[in-house]
């Protein structure tokens, strides 16, 4: 078996026969990355020696016969969790040498369920970005074209998982950063309901948007990985309180894809099909639509009326609580601190220039106008009313629809440089992704297609809030039917 | 709608960032871009819309106050710049 395109399922399955051993598949992996990265650049932050570690104690437990699906899995971690003891830089100047004394929940988990971690990916500063080029340590390039972004900001987890550097990653979403790069590098992603995951440890870009979820080759991997970071969590007081599906069992059920989809409802937001969305997306989003017709499902069309004035939104109230949440970077306490400061208000303002980028530098500069006297009605406390009504769209929408069918993005992996020189050009690559955040929605990306230039297409499932078994579930059937999933973009 | 190179600077100072000539010139253009697009939802009343800012609607969490992770003291201080006799040192404020 190719142990570069296994799938997360097939490797727990290798593990617990024994076929193989958990440092056998670490190293593996590790190998693959010191041959493949310094051309990606995917990762910035290789633990080798922690991941062996992590892999004997697997293969221990393996022996005792107390693994679980994810026991010897190597993990790809996006450089935004808190890891102890490993450097976690959020691709920043500022966090270059940050090590964190303490965990996050979601790698606590894995941890605990054994998994490996490989090493720290690369993405946009701060998250912040939508083709990874703002990173400090330079941009990821896309395994299907090299001269391409692999999109963003988790473009690094989104390019390892691609190019077979690790089985599985973690990403986040906070306007589309886990579902436009999946979609851009052929791969699966999934944003849970904002609350169903912990944020705690994550450091923060903007709270009230902010999720965390699993980046993978399948719908079945990714349900895996969700069942172990999903749940309530005290440390983090937006956690939501509600049970956690059995999501694993419900995609492991013996049911075929028509039992899966016969009656469910699927609607079709028309106010999505604009002259931005590329001829080829469209053309994969109309067989999209015939696949699941084909299963059973009702596709009607749905309005959406409010979705042209979910960017302006999403611009406002981002930069908002980014600008508040890195507030804490002053050179003080941690992160980096200028040489020579001549007083504290020199140090405050020289660490943070010399600490930040261009692209986050900018947006706290638009958070902080919008929050500040005399603009804060006209522009934030708008936006939040907007959001309420973009919050209606989707919950008037579900009135009439089970789940909700669009392109991820509205064009396939563009070009490094195509649109950094216009930051309204590339806050408009969010379009499809941006709303879901802003009503808090789970949303799944599978790949339903390739262009001529032979670059991935994904389509977008967006759910019921707590709804990511039924969206798991359509994806899984999408890709019982389909074969999209496992076109790999290296030998 | 335009932004100033005298608002760009003071916004500037309020986020405590230092901001070269060129970066001034630089905001002007793209801010003002940005806010042009911003305009949009002037289009939408929204006069008895209540505002919204979270996805999820909930109580404020509650906890016992009770002391969980200990002293960290240490380790803490460890991710500092620099530190002095369990302090954060800083630059001198006052002559």
């Amino acid at each position: 078996m190719d142990l570069a395109s296994i799938t997360l399922k097939q490797a727990a399955d290798l593990l617990r026969q024994r076929t193989v051993s958990a440092v056998e598949l670490t190293q593996f992996f590790l190998d693959r990355i010191v041959t493949h990265n310094p051309e990606l650049n995917a990762f910035i932050t290789v633990d080798a020696e922690g991941a062996l570690t992590a892999a004997r104690q697997a293969d221990a437990r393996l022996a005792a016969g107390q693994g679980g699906p994810l026991t010897g899995i190597p993990l790809a971690v996006k450089d935004l969790f808190c890891t102890k003891g490993v450097r976690t830089t959020c691709a920043s100047r500022m966090l270059a040498n940050f090590t964190p004394p303490y965990e996050s929940t979601v790698t606590r988990r894995l941890q605990e369920a054994g998994m490996v971690m490989l090493g720290k990916t690369n993405m946009d500063e701060f998250a912040m970005g939508s083709s990874n080029e703002t990173s400090y340590f330079g941009p990821v390039r896309n395994p299907w074209d090299r001269s391409r972004t692999p999109g963003g900001s988790s473009g690094g987890s989104a390019a390892a998982v691609a190019a077979g550097l690790c089985v599985a990653a973690l990403g986040t979403d906070t306007g589309g950063s886990i579902r436009q790069p999946a979609s851009m590098t052929g791969i699966t992603g999934l944003k849970p309901t904002y609350g169903r995951v912990s944020r705690f440890g994550m450091i923060a870009f903007a709270s009230s948007l902010d999720q965390a979820g699993p980046m993978t080759r399948t719908v079945e991997d990714a349900a895996l990985l969700l069942q172990a970071m999903a749940g309530h969590d005290p440390l983090d007081a937006t956690s939501i309180d509600q049970p956690v599906e059995d999501y694993g069992s419900l995609l492991a059920q013996d049911k075929g894809p028509q039992e899966r989809m016969r009656g469910l409802r699927i609607g079709i937001p028309q106010e999505y099909y604009t002259d931005g969305m590329a001829a080829a997306v469209r053309k994969s989003l109309e067989e999209a639509i015939r696949v699941f017709q084909d299963l059973g499902a009702v596709c009607q069309p749905v309005a959406l009326p409010c979705t042209d004035y979910a960017i302006p939104t999403y611009y406002i109230i981002a930069p908002a609580e980014a600008s508040s949440n890195l507030a804490r970077y002053d050179g003080i306490r941690f992160g980096y601190r200028c040489e020579q400061p001549a007083d504290l208000a020199d140090m405050f303002a020289r660490s943070r220039s010399e600490g930040f980028g261009a692209e986050v530098k900018r947006r706290i500069m638009l958070g902080t106008y919008v929050l500040s006297s005399g603009y804060y009605d006209a522009f934030y406390r708008k936006a939040q009313k907007v959001r309420r009504l973009i919050a209606d769209d989707f919950q008037a929408a579900f009135t009439q629809v089970d789940l909700l069918l669009t392109p991820t993005a509205p064009e396939t992996a563009f070009r490094i440089g195509e649109k950094n020189a216009d930051p309204v050009k590339m806050y408009l690559s969010d379009i499809f992704t941006i709303n879901v955040n802003l009503a808090g929605l789970p949303a799944l990306s599978v790949p339903c297609g390739w262009d001529a230039q032979n670059l991935p297409i994904g389509l977008q499932l967006i759910g019921r809030p707590l709804q990511e078994g039924t969206l798991l579930s359509a994806g899984h059937a999408f890709q019982q039917v389909t074969a999209w999933h496992t076109r790999r973009a290296y030998e | 709608m335009s932004i100033d190179a005298a608002t760009v600077k003071q916004v500037a100072t309020l986020a405590r960032l230092r901001v070269t000539p060129e970066e001034v010139d630089l905001y002007v253009g793209q801010l003002s871009r940005i806010l042009t697009l911003m305009e949009a939802l002037n289009r939408l009343p929204t006069d008895a819309v209540e505002p919204m800012s979270h996805a999820v609607a909930m109580a404020i969490a509650e906890r016992e106050d009770v002391v969980v992770h200990g002293n960290q003291r240490a380790a803490l201080l460890a991710c500092a710049p620099e530190t002095e006799q369990g302090h954060f040192r800083v630059p001198k404020m006052i002559e």
